[in-house]
């Protein structure tokens, strides 16, 4: 076996299918679809300081794949922020902290006047909890409640 | 030590390490759909951390796992020309040599050290060879 069939079994047998970079790399294949967007907000510039030869190879990603470097960045990104979002739901007393979190950027979302992704796609609907309208339909969610203590 | 050439020189040799360090980062600007912009902003005030620096660790660990998961050709196109730069561990080409994915290069080639080629020997060999 050639050297170079032992490295490509040991990648095979070393990534990280949950990882957020094997999950871009699908992307870019055409394995995955990208995140799909319906509101149209102007973007916001965020700064982020990066390591030249993370840039580099970035670059060469670009080059190699046909997406530019601020889409590849953009979409790290965001992932990880739905992620970080998501896994907050975990910790102790974590839904009612992604609740808050979830009612406060969907508000401030409203009161500058930006446009709500469809409702499948806010943050509100991401903190709610599909579980409780199947199993307790009449239950008040951790979202209702958080939604009721607004000012 | 004062007016020791030596200390001037380390000193200034420190400095100037110091000053490379800083031009191995660059600061960049991602433009980010508003929503995760703003729930960015929200989770780096509730969880206390700055938004600038706290993603250069986490978009290394990425492109690490982007790295993996090219396919051959992909990986041969971007990663091969990365075999022979030096660079520290905690960087993607530190990570993947560690993992095995990427060989150690041979550091008398890499630094251009006459004599020495691909065959080379490191000096510990050598130095057990003359005994």
């Amino acid at each position: 076996m050639t050297e170079q069939t032992n490295r490509h079994e040991l990648r095979a047998s070393l990534v990280d299918q949950d990882s957020v970079g094997y999950e871009l790399t699908r992307v870019l294949y055409g394995q995955k679809a990208p995140r799909e967007k319906y509101a149209k907000n102007k973007k916001v510039p965020v700064n982020l300081r990066l390591l030249r030869s993370d840039l580099a190879l970035i670059d060469a990603i670009s080059e190699q794949c046909g997406k530019s470097r601020a889409w590849i960045l953009a979409y790290l990104l965001e992932t990880d922020i739905e992620r970080m979002f998501a896994i907050i739901a975990n910790f102790e007393e974590g839904e009612v902290q992604q609740a808050q979190l979830a009612l406060a950027v969907d508000d401030r979302m409203s009161t500058e006047g930006l446009e709500h992704d469809f409702k499948g796609k806010t943050w509100e609907w991401a903190a709610s909890r599909i579980t409780d309208q199947i199993y307790n339909p009449g239950a008040e969610s951790i979202l209702d409640k958080q939604r009721k203590k607004r000012p | 030590m004062k007016g020791c050439h030596a200390t001037e020189f380390i000193k200034r040799r420190h400095q100037e390490i110091s000053n490379e360090l800083d031009d191995a980062y660059e600061t960049v600007t991602v433009r980010l759909e508003a929503k995760n912009a703003l729930m960015l902003k929200a989770l780096s005030q509730v969880y206390q951390f700055p938004v600038s620096t706290s993603f250069t660790d986490i978009v290394t660990k990425h492109l690490v796992d982007v790295v993996m998961s090219l396919s051959d050709d992909d990986f041969n196109a971007i990663a091969a020309p990365l075999d022979k730069k030096i660079s520290d561990e905690d960087s993607v080409i530190g990570i993947l040599r560690a993992r095995g994915v990427l060989p150690e290069p041979n550091y008398f080639t890499v630094w251009g050290i006459p004599g020495f080629d691909d065959q080379a020997k490191s000096p510990n060999e050598e130095e057990g060879d003359g005994e």
